[in-house]
Order: C-alpha cells, then structure tokens, then sequence
C-alpha cells in the first residue's frame, strides 16, 4: 500500500467510523480532524472511535501521550504514524 | 383525569432474516437534525416520537417515559461479541449506547425538551412500570405532560432472538415504538385510568361491572396464562392475546397506543400480572 492509497483508505473509515455525511475527496490531506473550530468538528469521542478503528485494521495503538495523540491532527499525520516502522 | 393528547406507533413484523426494514427515509423527514451515533433502538424510538407528537405543541419541560422489555438489544450484542468474542474493547459508539437512556436524550434532543427523562425497564411489564411512573408524576403534578414510549428491537437472526427469548420456534416477532402524549386535567377523547387488583376474581368483577358492548381486553405478554384462560372462558371471544400477534414484550403499548388513535367504539382494557403481584388494569375509554 502507498501512502497516496493509505490516505484515501483513512479518509473512508473516518467518514464511515464518525458516521460524517462526506466524500473522501471533501476531507483535505491537511484538514485539522479533531475539535469544534476543525475542519470536520470531530469531537473526543469520534476521536476514540477512530483510535480503535486505527488499532483494529492497521495494528497500530494511539494512546493518550502527546506523541501518539498528534497523530489525529490531520490525514497525512495519521498516515505518517500508520506507515512510521513500516516498509512501504 | 389524564387524557391522551396523542398518540401514534410503528408496529412491523419481522419475518425475513435478510434484514430489518430501513428506517432512515422515516427519520429524515420526521427528525429536525440528521442524528450521528444512533443504534437501531434509538431510530425506532426517534420514529415512534416524532409522528405522535407531529402537530401537537409540546412544553419544554414535558417528562419523557421511555421504557423497554430488552432495550437496545442489537447493540448489546454487538458490544458483548466485541467484549467477550473478540477480546476487544467495545467501540465507543456501541457502547455508549448500550444504555437504554441513549434514546431518550435523542428524543429529547430532536423535539426539544428539557424536562426529566426517565428510561425503564421490567421485562413484560414495561409498559406497566412506565405508565405507573407516568400517571403518578401526572396526578401529583410533578409533571403536566409526560411523552410514554415503549420501544422494542429485534436482533437477527429470528431464531437466536425467539431463543434469547424463549418463544417458541412459530411465534412471529415484530419490532415496535409506542407513544402516547399524556396531559393532566386535560378533557380528550381518549382517557387513561389505571387500576390495581390483589385478587383475579376482584379484577373480573370490576370487567364485569364495567364491560359494554363492543368493549376488548387484551391480555399483555407478561400475563400469566392460566389467568389467561380463565378470562377467556368469561369474556369469550372478546380477548386478545399477545400470543396470537407478531410478538414483542410490549405490545400492550402497541394496542393501548392504536386504540387511541382510532374512532373505534367501547373501552380497551389491557391486564397484565400474576398471582404473585397482583394484577394491573389499564382501562382507555372516553
């Protein structure tokens, strides 16, 4: 998987997991995902959700230490997190 | 006096295990807002709400009286296979709607109320138990209205749920949302009065004394059945039985519910109970 298809991957399971009336391609690589003022108005639980999701299908754990959290920050951070220790 | 402002349902039968009837062309056009994280459970109850009170003026401070034999059973499934199965934790959606009081804050949410919001549960009394709260905080006037809805799930496949159940492999199942919008002092068509009986022979007086031509009696699930049988040998061919119906643990909400709707003649009286607790009567006349 490329990170190109991985992002398109993300994108889907946000839209699906959060249950947001979207298209992949309404949601930019650099939207702020998380928060009222964000570009999506996610909120902690859709944060949660998508922290579980992200366990389940790709194996990897955000939890609550500051590293791990800024992986929510945006689509392309959540890819660089997925794809960080993987050899593409 | 209690009146029935309102009333109205969303009764169906289920008898295919390919998938339960999609409800969200319904909400979208009943709902203000599209609802995010809402389980079938809720949907069922935002449907039954909102088409009773459609039309009608609601105060804000109106109680909501939801109560349930199995409540969010889907979801509970789901969460408990996530659990237990797959050794997962829950996902936060399901899991935080694996309380029933979920749909009551969605209930409240899309028709704007901000009163006391009460969700319970007692199996095949439910109804019993929701109304009795309903009609106590009428009459000592901790509320002036109160939205009664009894909502029921099925979860598929049908033959795991009439298991879970323990109903027969026959008995057809049906998912429902009953809702009645009761108001204190209130002059209506359709009044609500409840009445409580230690002995089944006091309570058969009372019909007797009571009973006019055209009048029904439906016996609620949680009936115990040779009670059942001993009012169908004195009331013959005048009894509903919830058994004879596509079956929830509710339907007596489902009844009590389309008789207020229609125009029909006569009183419905819906008795459930045991020789353990004693016997409730709901009697719906004018």
């Amino acid at each position: 998987m490329d990170r190109e298809q991985l992002k398109l991957e993300l994108k889907r399971m946000i839209i699906s997991e959060c249950e947001k009336d979207l298209r992949p391609e309404d949601i930019p690589d650099d939207a702020v995902l998380i928060g009222s003022q964000g570009d999506l108005a996610l909120d902690s639980l859709d944060a949660l959700q998508i922290a579980l999701a992200v366990k389940q299908q790709y194996g990897k754990r955000i939890d609550g230490n500051n590293q791990t959290r800024a992986a929510l920050t945006s689509i392309n951070t959540l890819a660089d997190f997925i794809l960080a220790d993987k050899t593409l | 006096m209690i009146g029935i402002v309102a009333a109205n349902h969303y009764l169906q039968p289920i008898e295919s295990d390919a998938s339960l009837p999609s409800l969200e062309a319904d909400l979208r056009e009943l709902c203000r807002e599209p609802f995010r994280r809402i389980d079938r459970f809720i949907q069922l109850a935002l449907l039954g709400s909102a088409r009773c009170i459609a039309g009608q003026t609601l105060r804000p401070e109106c109680g909501i009286y939801l109560g349930s034999g199995l409540g969010p059973i889907g979801n509970n499934i789901v969460t408990q296979q996530q659990l237990i199965r797959d050794r997962e934790i829950p996902k936060p959606f399901n899991f935080i709607n694996t309380l029933g009081s979920s749909a009551g804050f969605y209930v409240a949410k899309n028709l704007g109320l901000s009163g006391q919001n009460l969700f319970i549960s007692r199996r095949r009394a439910s109804m019993e138990a929701v109304l009795n709260l309903a009609l106590a905080d009428l009459l000592r006037g901790v509320v002036e209205q109160a939205l009664v809805g009894l909502v029921e799930e099925v979860a598929l496949p049908l033959a795991v749920h009439r298991q879970r159940q323990d109903l027969p492999a026959t008995q057809v199942l049906a998912e429902g949302s009953h809702w009645l919008l009761l108001q204190s002092g209130q002059q209506t068509a359709r009044q609500l009065r409840l009445h409580r009986f230690d002995e089944l022979s006091t309570l058969e007086n009372f019909l007797f004394g009571s009973w006019m031509q055209g009048d029904c009696l439906c016996c609620a699930s949680g009936m115990e059945r040779s009670a059942e049988q001993r009012l169908q040998r004195q009331f013959p061919g005048c009894i509903v039985s919830a058994w004879d119906c596509a079956f929830h643990d509710s339907l007596d909400a489902a009844w009590l519910t389309e008789f207020a709707i229609g125009d029909r003649p006569g009183q419905l009286f819906v008795v459930n109970g045991n020789s353990m607790r004693g016997w409730v009567l709901f009697q719906l006349g004018a």
